[in-house]
């Protein structure tokens, strides 16, 4: 097991693409982190970081508080999957996975003792000595799994290791592969464009833009607790609204919204500023105007007009333009009893522990999420 | 049992020697030793005798300008010469290459295209007069075209249909740059996306318009290549021209003749000007070969519909194919028929002596033994050759594949076609120059001799291919050879050479060919040693036909065999 930190790290291609900008963070034994993020952003380019493939510009990178910068990429002992697998195409299984301790030059029972556990691991064993052109995709994902293993690594770099497999097979990859992280105790730092692999599979995750790191932390803090209004925009669905804050002091904070006031989380930003409130589409509630009083009422609203109702699915769209002209999306469920007709005029419910404020950014709403 | 330990454990032992002495290699400063030698070599053997020959020109332009334009007998009649001898070779070059795309482009479609019986062998027909040696191939034209044994007997003439000159010289030519142009299009036109020629159909456009405003501008480049290669080999050619040009003599051909009178400075002279003519030719292209379009926005529809009738389709392939066979493959392989018709007798007097069993295996002279002799002589020159490539050119190739600086690389990759478009007998001289006693003094002409230019004119044939293979192996599996552990020669001989084995055999094998069937060069460097085209032209200048026909068809043979061997290793390549 290993630890690594990456301190105030920079990577900076031919003189000025600043791919990688003073990232620092610390990734505990046996952990497994995610990094996502659009592309761009960064994400391939620690992972080559990690792997000794290029060198940080600025910055150290410690592995168990060892300096890596004159250590050679052989001698790291990463193991890294790659998205197309690179699985040698003139070897057999079993020599696929025999490759790393051949070439370290093992003796031939540490090779084979290796090659086997590894691909028991793996539930491989049965094709081992067929070659890569005659199995499929599954098995070169579990090739590519078993010579990391045999190479006896302790960090498992994984760069969209799930990309080239179906949906379904996807998903049952997902729990393979976190459960042979934690049983063989490695150290995994998985690279993928897909959010939901991301929050499903990991211990943290970190969220990268344009080369910086946004936020990084469990994927339940992700979802619901976003400290970052790029976290906020990029896991998940959001939209957000232009507001000042009237009242900072109970556990609900009061924001001004065109002409309404309604209570979101309270995160400490004094009134009178200006923010930009996040609200999460499959939180909010529609609901027609002139309902019957028995009915659930909601208090905490905005007022808007139906532009679109649009079934997607398991879920509707409904496109909404609110009073002061702003358009925001609500998810609903596709059975929800009640159809919204065009210019129809609506109550947006919106749930307050979900809607989560964020400084007014300088630069506007659009250009701070510019991935 | 202890046997069996014993056995492993020296198994172990070589490993981690050959693992270790791989890591030695690895490390920084022995690879940029590698690479500085790399590119030495490529100097010495490939740039050096180039240069050495400009800088001596410019040296001894006294010397030249005496000999060349102010000789006290011949006065500048040395330089008219030359200045005829290029003319004609440039005006050949045009002529064949014009051809050779006109006819070319059909043909390359149809092999791309149709599926029909018997494309396979026509596929390797097309090819066969690049392996062919070119004097064996310009004596079965030669035979065909210019002697009462060929066409002219369909009319009972009693001499040749054409006889030797320019336009001989032409015939030949085209029979042996043909298969440039269709080769280097061929490839590309099976691997266009046909949706783009679907999209092109739903909007209107008939099948000529399509070809010519969709498909042919996307070859565009591949046609360049091709024709600059058919161009310069039309322009540097020595076997074939040798024997069909008679009094008409093209630059190349002066040179062979200069040298043989031992005129080296009027032939320095001559060396350096076809090569300025073929480095200027190179630099063009490479410079604007992007720049240049297609000036064919216009379009003709009713014109253009009319000809994209089957009938006229059907009509231009049938007259491609009808040209291809009666100007390229059935010369081109009327030798053997020759060869027959002389076997015990000649077909006109009877004259057993005439015959060429008498001539190659009875007569007093021994042309047998010659034939042997020189048969094992090309054969150890050319495997000499290609192992001597093979090693040189790998590392060349892997560097420029891997090489970042991108004005660097295009530099080095312009350099490599150097000696693929100088006159091989150009460079032939120049290696003389350099190495003989007008130079370092190191070697006189013979065997030795023979071999440094031989590996000079197939280096880029060599590396070429090579750097082809390295391109295309996914530089995920070089990555990940590294990252579990092994040093990178380690991981080369593990991952990266089982990717190019089959490059590394296409590449020897087009080098082994080039070098059996190379005839300008080797002329000039051979001193007393004879290799088998050369025997051939000796034959072909004594008149003794049947057995210049003996030693073309053995060649024949030979280069066909490794023509198939080749096609065979690069099909199963592409799946």
């Amino acid at each position: 097991m290993t630890e690594i930190r990456f301190q105030h790290v920079t990577k900076i291609f031919d003189r000025k693409v600043e791919a990688v900008k003073n990232l620092s963070f610390v990734i505990e034994d046996g952990e497994y982190i995610s990094l996502i993020g659009p592309s761009g952003c960064g994400k391939t380019t620690i992972l080559r970081l990690f792997a000794g493939t290029i060198l940080p510009t600025r910055g150290q990178i410690f592995f168990d508080e060892k300096a890596m910068e004159n250590v050679s990429i052989q001698d790291r002992n990463i193991g890294f999957v790659f998205q197309h697998f690179a699985i040698f195409p003139h070897m057999t299984t079993w020599e696929n996975v025999a490759y790393s301790p051949t070439v370290k030059g093992k003796s031939k029972a540490e090779i084979e003792s290796l090659v086997e556990a590894a691909l028991k691991s793996v539930q491989l064993c049965d094709k081992a000595d067929l070659f890569p052109a005659t199995l499929t995709a599954p098995d070169w994902q579990k090739t590519a799994l078993a010579r990391v293993l045999a190479s006896e690594a302790r960090i498992l770099l994984l760069d969209e290791p799930l990309g080239a497999l179906d949906q379904k097979i996807r998903e049952e990859f997902q729990v393979f592969l976190r459960n042979l992280v934690k049983k063989e105790k490695l150290t995994a730092i998985h690279v993928t464009h897909d959010q939901s692999e991301a929050l499903s599979i990991s211990d943290r995750v970190a969220v990268l833009n344009k080369g910086e790191l946004v936020q990084i932390g469990t994927p339940t803090d992700l979802l619901f607790n976003p400290n970052h209004i790029f976290t906020s925009f990029f896991v998940g669905e959001s939209d957000f609204l232009d507001g000042i804050v009237i009242d900072d002091k109970d556990d609900l904070a009061k924001v001004r919204i065109g002409q309404r006031l309604i209570e979101v989380s309270n995160m400490a930003i004094p009134s009178g500023n200006r923010v930009a409130i996040a609200v999460r589409r499959e939180f909010l509630k529609v609901s027609k105007i002139k309902q019957d009083k028995k009915k659930e009422e909601l208090n905490n609203f905005l007022l808007g007009t139906v532009i679109q109702d649009q079934f997607m699915g398991i879920l509707r769209r409904v496109r909404i333009r609110l009073e002061n002209q702003q358009i925001i999306e609500a998810k609903i469920h596709a059975k929800h009893p009640v159809h919204f007709n065009e210019n129809e005029r609506v109550k947006v419910g919106i749930n307050p522990e979900s809607a989560r404020c964020f400084e007014y950014p300088k630069e506007g709403i659009s250009s701070a999420l510019e991935m | 049992m202890v046997v069996e330990e014993e056995k492993t454990d020296l198994e172990l032992r070589v490993r981690r020697s050959i693992l270790s002495a791989e890591k030695w290699l690895s490390k920084d400063g022995v690879l940029s030793f590698g690479k500085i030698l790399t590119v030495l070599i490529f100097v010495l053997i490939v740039l050096g005798p180039i240069i050495y020959l400009l800088f001596q020109i410019i040296i001894s332009w006294n010397d030249i300008n005496e000999t060349v334009f102010n000789d006290p007998i011949l006065g500048n009649e040395a330089f008219l010469m030359m200045l005829r001898s290029i003319g004609l070779s440039l005006k050949v070059a045009g002529i064949v290459t014009i051809f050779d795309i006109i006819v070319g482009i059909p043909i390359a479609w149809i092999l791309a295209r149709y599926n029909f019986r018997g494309k396979n062998i026509l596929d390797t027909l097309v090819d066969m007069p690049m392996a062919v040696p070119t004097s064996a191939l310009g004596f079965s034209i030669y035979l065909f075209w210019g002697t009462n044994n060929g066409i002219s007997r369909l009319y009972n003439s009693q001499v040749g249909f054409v006889s030797q000159g320019t336009f001989l010289i032409i015939l030949a030519h085209i029979a042996f740059t043909f298969p440039y142009v269709t080769r280097s299009i061929k490839g590309i036109i099976s691997d266009l996306d046909l949706d783009l020629e679907k999209a092109a159909k739903t909007l209107g456009a008939p099948p000529f318009t399509i070809a010519r405003m969709i498909s042919l501008p996307l070859v565009k480049e591949g046609l360049l290549a091709g024709t600059v290669l058919a161009f310069t080999r039309s322009l540097g050619e020595t076997g074939a021209t040798l024997i069909v040009s008679g009094v008409y003599q093209t630059a190349p051909v002066v040179i062979v003749s200069w040298m043989k009178g031992l005129q080296i400075p009027t032939t320095a002279f001559l060396a350096f000007i076809l090569i300025i003519i073929s480095l200027l030719l190179l630099t063009l292209v490479r410079l604007f070969a992007r720049k240049v379009g297609l000036p064919w926005n216009k379009v003709f529809p009713r014109f253009e519909r009319k000809i994209s009738s089957k009938k006229v389709a059907r009509t231009r392939n049938g007259i491609s194919l009808t040209l291809f066979l009666v100007l390229v493959f059935i010369p081109a392989l009327f030798v053997i028929i020759f060869l027959f018709q002389w076997w015990g007798k000649s077909p006109f007097s009877g004259d057993i002596q005439a015959g060429m069993i008498y001539q190659v295996f009875q007569a007093p002279d021994k042309k047998f033994a010659d034939i042997t002799h020189a048969l094992v002589t090309s054969i150890e020159v050319a495997l000499i050759v290609t192992v001597v490539n093979i090693v040189i050119a790998t590392p060349m190739a892997l560097l420029i594949s891997k090489m970042k600086n991108r004005k660097l690389k295009g530099f080095l990759d312009t350099l490599i076609d150097i000696p693929l478009v100088i006159p091989s007998s150009a460079l032939g001289f120049s290696i003389f120059f350099l190495w003989g006693s007008n130079g370092m003094h190191i070697l006189s002409p013979g065997f030795a001799m023979i071999v440094i230019a031989h590996v000079s004119f197939t280096y880029a044939y060599c590396v070429r291919p090579l750097i082809g293979s390295f391109d295309s192996i996914p530089t995920m599996y070089d990555e990940a050879a590294v990252a579990f552990g092994g040093s990178k020669f380690t991981a080369f001989r593990k991952v990266t050479f089982p990717f190019l084995k089959s490059g590394l055999i296409a590449a020897a094998i087009m080098t082994f060919t080039r070098s059996m069937s190379e005839t300008g060069a080797t002329i000039i460097c051979m001193g007393t040693e004879r290799t088998i085209p050369v025997l051939l032209v000796d034959f072909f200048e004594a008149s003794t036909f049947p057995a210049a026909a003996f030693a073309s068809t053995i060649l024949i043979i030979i280069s066909f065999a490794m023509l198939i061997i080749l096609r065979s290793i690069t099909k199963r390549r592409d799946k």
